[in-house]
C-alpha cells in the first residue's frame, strides 16, 4: 500500500489518510464566520419564509426567492469563489462548500442559489474571455443579474451532449441566431441570463444569452413533486440574435464546459444535502426527547436510537467524505501557477476528481433520502404533517437523485473512472493486484495489523480495499470490453466502491476527534468508526459475491470463491452493532444535537 | 462623532446549559459563545448614527483572550478598531464599570452604546453604574416609535435622534414608551427593539481582521478588578412538577388555599 493518495479512485490502493485530511476541524476562523453568518440568515431569513415560498409569493413585482438572493448576494455568499478581480472573494472551494453546506432548511433556495451562483456563474468564470468575466461577474455575484444553465432538452436527457439546439451564424459575421427549445431549467421564469448549449456546424457550443433578447420565451412553471419555490421551466429559442462575443469557450467547447461544471455542481449538491442531514437529524433528536409516549421520551426506546444512530454515522460520513474531497481539490489547486492556463488546469483539476465528486453527490442524495425516511417515521403521524419539516425536506430530497447527473450515471461514471484509471495506470492498481494475488498464492493473507484506537477499523479498510481490488479485477478481465453492457455489474462495483471510500474517509475523520476533551463525544466518534466500516464490509461483501459469481465462468469458480473467501475472512471483524449504535444514540441525545 | 460600543461573550442562549457537579459554575465544553444580543442591537445602533453623522465606531470587551472573537464580529458588521481588556478572572457589573470608565477617559467618546443586559447572567448594572461614575446622563432600554418593518427601519435610520450638544431616546418603560433628551457626551443602553441588526457580509469578515485592535490589561488601566460580588453557589432550577385539572372553582380555591397556600 502506498501512501499517496491519487485522484480518481486511487484511494482504493493507498493506506487510510490518517492526519492527512482537510475536515470541520480544521476549518479557520473566517471559515467558521461564514458559516455562521450563512447560518443565521438561513434560520432567520429563509427557513420561516419555507413553507410561504413554495408559493412563489412576489413581493411588489418582484418574486422573493430573486429578494432573498440579492440578500444573499449582498453578503458576499454568491461571490465567495469568484476571482478577486471582477469583485469576487477569492476564496477556495473548501469555503465555497461550507457556504453550500450551511444553506440547509430550504432546498427550494439552495437550488435557485446553485443553478445561479454555481452552473449559472462558473462556466463564465471559468471559460469566460476577461470581457466576458468583467461585463457579467459582477452583477451576477450580486445577483443583480440571475442567471441559469440551459443545457437539457426534450431529447436530450441524461444523453446530455445529444442536443438539437442549433446556433447559426449570421452574414453579417457579428451574430449568431440561436433556435431551439431547453427544458427543467432551474431560476427559468426569472433568469436575466442563460448559458445556452448550441450546436454550431455539428459542434457542441456555449453561449451566453440574454433572455429579454427577441425571440425567447419562457414556458410555463412546470408543477413539481419537490423544490416548489424553486422556477422550472423551459426556454424557447426562436431565432434569437446573439452577439458572437458572447460565445463561451470555442466552438466544440460544450462538452468540456458542460461535464466539468457538473463535476462541481456534485461536490456542491453533495454538501448541500450534508447540511440538510444535520438539520434533520436536530430536529428528530428535539421531538424525540421532547415527544413522551409509554411515560418517557420517545428517544430512549432503543428502537429509536438505533434509528437516530444511522442517522447520525452516515452524516458523519458523508461529512468526512465531502470535506476531504473539498481539501484534497484545494491542495491540488494551491499547487497550480495563476499562469495564464490557470482555469483550464482547474478544470482539469475536477476532471481528475470526477469520480470522487460523483460519489459525493451519490452519498450525499442518498444519506439524505434514507434519513428523512427514518426521521419521518420517528415523527409518527406528525412526521406526515406539512408543519414538521421533514415533509417537505423528504418531498425536495427526491430531486437530489436526479438532477446534476442522476445517481444512475453517477454510479457508471464512477465504475468508468475506475476502470479508466485501472487500464490506464491512473493509480498503481498492478502493484496492488500483485501483492493480494502473491499473498493469496502464499497463503499468506491475514488480518492486517495497524496500530493506535482506531487499529480495528483502519485494518478493516485494509481488508476492504483487497476485496474490492479482487472484485473489479475480476469483473474487468472476465468482461473485458463486453464490461460496457454490464451496468448491473457495475452498478454492483460502484457501491463497494462508495463504501469503501465512506469507511475510508470517517476513520481518518475520527482519528481528528478523539483526541479531544470530551469522553463521551469520543467513544461515539469511536463507534461511528466502527458503524461504518461494520456496515460497509457488509455491502462489500455481498457485493463482491454477486459480481464474481456473474462474471465468473464455471471452470474458474471454484478458485475465484476460495480467493474470495480468503480476503472476505479478513473482514468479518466482531462488531456487537447493536451496543455501537446505543452508544452514537446515548451521545447526541446528551448533547441535545449533532455534534460532529 | 465617536461612538463606544460595548460587546460581550455569552454562552449561546439556545445552548442546552448545565451546572457543574460541584455547583462552582455551568459545564462550559461544548457550549457555543456569541455576543450578546442586546449589544449586537447597539452595535447596529453606533453604525447607523456614524453612517448618518460620519465619525467612529470602537468596539470594547472586556473579558478572557477567547472574546477577541466577539469584538471582532462587531467590527465584521461594519465597526472601525476594538479595545480589548483581557482578563481571565470573573468580572462584575461594578469592575466593568470601573474599566469603562478609564476607557472612556483615554477615547473621550460623545456617546457610549451598550445592550441593556447580558443574556448570561442578566444583571442589567454595568451601565448605570458608569454612567453614575461618570456623572453622565443615561437612557437605559432605548426603543423607538417606528416599528421593525418600518420604511424607516428597512433604511437603517438610526433611532437615536442626534441634534448638536442632544441626543433624544425613547425607552422602553412599564406600560409604555418614555421620550427623554441627554446631554452628550451620555450612556445609553438598547433593548430589543431599537433596531435589527444587519449580519456581517463575508468582506466584512475577511476586513474586520486587518482593522486596529489594541488589546490592554485591568492592570495596565490601573482598575482594581477583585470583584464586590461573588457566586456562592449554582443550581438547576427544580423540575417543573406536572399540572393537574380541577373539577371546578371551589376545588380550586381548595387547593390553592390548602395545598399551595398561595392565598
Amino acid at each position: 500500500m502506498i501512501d499517496d493518495v491519487l485522484p480518481g479512485g486511487g484511494f482504493l490502493v493507498a493506506n487510510v489518510p490518517i492526519g492527512k485530511i482537510f475536515s470541520r476541524e480544521h476549518f479557520s476562523d473566517t471559515q467558521k464566520e461564514f458559516a455562521d453568518v450563512t447560518t443565521k440568515f438561513m434560520q432567520n431569513e429563509v427557513i420561516p419564509k419555507a413553507e410561504a415560498l413554495e408559493d412563489k409569493p412576489l413581493e411588489g413585482d418582484l418574486p422573493v426567492m430573486v429578494s432573498l438572493l440579492r440578500e444573499v448576494g449582498e453578503l458576499g455568499l454568491l461571490s465567495v469563489d469568484l476571482p478577486e478581480e471582477h469583485d469576487g472573494l477569492g476564496q477556495d472551494k473548501s469555503t465555497a462548500s461550507i457556504i453550500a453546506e450551511h444553506l440547509f432548511g430550504c432546498p427550494s433556495f439552495a437550488t435557485t442559489v446553485g443553478a445561479h451562483a454555481g452552473i449559472g456563474t462558473l462556466p463564465i468564470s471559468f471559460f469566460g474571455t476577461e470581457e466576458q468575466k468583467a461585463r457579467w461577474l459582477p452583477k451576477l455575484g450580486t445577483a443583480e443579474l440571475v442567471s441559469c444553465y440551459a443545457l437539457t432538452e426534450p431529447g436530450a436527457g441524461s444523453d446530455a451532449l445529444s442536443g438539437r439546439t442549433t446556433a447559426i451564424a449570421k452574414e453579417d459575421g457579428k451574430h449568431f441566431l440561436i433556435s431551439g427549445e431547453k427544458q427543467f431549467i432551474t431560476n427559468g421564469a426569472w433568469a436575466d441570463i442563460a448559458i445556452v448549449f448550441a450546436q454550431v456546424e455539428g459542434k457542441y457550443t456555449a453561449f451566453i444569452v440574454e433572455l429579454d433578447s427577441k425571440g425567447v420565451s419562457r414556458g410555463l412553471e412546470e408543477k413539481k413533486m419537490g423544490i416548489k419555490g424553486s422556477s422550472t421551466t423551459s426556454l424557447v429559442f426562436d431565432e434569437v440574435e446573439v452577439p458572437v462575443e458572447n460565445m463561451l469557450g470555442k466552438p466544440g467547447m460544450a462538452p468540456q464546459i458542460a461535464l466539468n461544471i457538473l463535476n462541481l455542481g456534485r461536490l456542491k449538491l453533495g454538501f448541500g444535502a450534508l447540511g440538510n442531514c444535520k438539520y434533520a437529524i436536530d430536529l428528530s433528536l428535539e421531538y424525540a426527547s421532547t415527544r413522551k409516549q409509554f411515560g418517557q421520551p420517545i428517544a430512549y426506546f432503543d428502537l429509536q436510537k438505533g434509528r437516530l444512530a444511522d442517522m447520525i454515522a452516515n452524516t458523519f460520513a458523508l461529512d468526512a467524505l465531502a470535506y476531504r474531497l473539498s481539501g484534497d481539490i484545494d491542495a491540488a489547486l494551491a499547487n497550480l501557477e495563476k499562469d495564464d492556463s490557470y482555469a483550464k488546469r482547474t478544470i482539469d483539476t475536477f476532471r481528475a476528481y470526477a469520480l470522487e465528486c460523483a460519489i459525493v453527490k451519490v452519498v450525499g442524495a442518498e444519506t439524505l433520502q434514507k434519513l428523512l425516511n427514518d426521521g419521518i417515521r420517528l415523527h409518527g403521524g406528525y412526521g406526515f404533517l406539512n408543519e414538521y419539516k421533514l415533509e417537505m425536506l423528504a418531498r425536495d430530497n427526491v430531486i437530489d437523485s436526479i438532477y446534476e447527473g442522476t445517481n444512475d450515471i453517477n454510479r457508471l461514471t464512477i465504475f468508468d473512472g475506475l476502470a479508466r484509471n485501472i487500464l490506464g495506470g491512473g493509480f498503481p492498481f498492478r502493484q496492488f493486484m500483485e501483492t493480494i494475488d502473491a499473498d493469496l498464492r502464499n497463503g499468506r493473507i491475514c488480518r492486517l495489523s495497524a496500530e493506535g484506537p482506531l487499529a480495528a477499523p483502519i485494518a478493516d479498510c485494509m481488508a476492504a480495499k483487497r476485496v474490492v481490488a479482487y472484485t473489479v479485477n475480476q469483473a474487468l478481465i472476465q468482461c473485458g470490453k463486453g464490461i460496457k453492457t454490464e451496468q448491473q455489474v457495475m452498478e454492483l462495483v460502484a457501491d463497494m466502491l462508495i463504501a469503501v471510500s465512506k469507511m475510508d474517509s470517517t476513520v481518518a475523520r475520527a482519528q481528528e476527534i478523539i483526541g479531544g476533551k470530551d469522553a463521551q463525544r469520543n467513544s461515539a466518534a469511536m463507534a461511528i468508526a466502527d458503524y461504518v466500516c461494520r456496515r460497509g464490509a457488509q455491502t462489500i461483501t455481498t457485493n463482491a459475491l454477486d459480481v464474481l459469481d456473474s462474471v465468473v465462468p464455471q471452470g474458474q469458480r471454484k478458485i475465484n470463491q476460495a480467493n474470495l473467501a480468503t480476503l472476505i475472512g479478513c473482514l468479518d471483524r466482531t462488531v456487537d452493532i447493536v451496543r455501537v449504535r446505543r452508544i452514537i444514540a446515548d451521545a447526541a441525545i446528551e448533547a441535545g444535537a449533532y455534534q460532529f | 462623532m465617536k461612538i463606544l460600543v460595548t460587546v460581550k461573550r455569552v454562552e449561546d442562549p439556545e445552548a442546552k446549559i448545565k451546572v457543574k457537579p460541584d455547583g462552582t459554575g455551568i459545564v462550559t465544553e461544548g457550549i457555543n459563545y456569541k455576543v450578546n444580543p442586546f449589544d449586537e442591537i447597539a452595535v447596529e445602533e453606533g453604525l447607523r448614527l456614524r453612517d448618518a453623522h460620519g465619525g467612529e465606531v470602537v468596539i470594547v470587551s472586556c473579558g478572557s483572550e477567547a472574546s477577541t472573537t466577539e469584538v471582532r464580529s462587531a467590527l465584521a458588521m461594519g465597526a472601525d478598531r476594538g479595545i480589548l481588556v483581557k482578563t481571565d478572572q470573573t468580572l462584575d457589573p461594578d469592575a466593568v464599570a470601573r474599566i469603562l470608565v478609564k476607557l472612556v477617559e483615554q477615547e473621550s467618546p460623545d456617546l457610549v452604546i451598550m445592550g441593556k443586559q447580558a443574556v448570561d447572567d442578566d444583571q442589567n448594572q454595568a451601565g448605570q453604574r458608569f454612567a453614575q461614575y461618570m456623572g453622565w446622563g443615561q437612557a437605559t432600554q432605548a426603543s423607538k416609535r417606528a416599528n421593525l418593518e418600518s420604511e424607516d427601519e428597512k433604511a437603517r435610520k438610526p433611532g437615536l435622534v442626534i441634534s448638536g450638544e442632544t441626543v433624544e431616546v425613547t425607552r422602553e418603560v412599564d406600560g409604555g414608551l418614555e421620550d427623554v433628551r441627554l446631554k452628550l457626551p451620555a450612556l445609553v443602553s438598547a433593548d430589543l427593539r431599537l433596531n435589527l441588526p444587519r449580519y456581517a457580509s463575508l468582506p466584512g469578515i475577511m476586513k474586520a481582521k486587518k482593522k486596529p485592535f489594541q488589546n490592554l490589561t485591568p492592570e495596565e488601566l490601573g482598575v482594581d478588578i477583585t470583584p464586590k460580588i461573588t457566586a456562592k453557589r449554582f443550581l438547576s432550577p427544580p423540575m417543573r412538577q406536572a399540572g393537574e385539572m380541577v373539577p371546578d372553582v371551589p376545588t380550586l380555591i381548595k387547593k390553592l388555599a390548602e395545598e399551595a397556600k398561595a392565598i
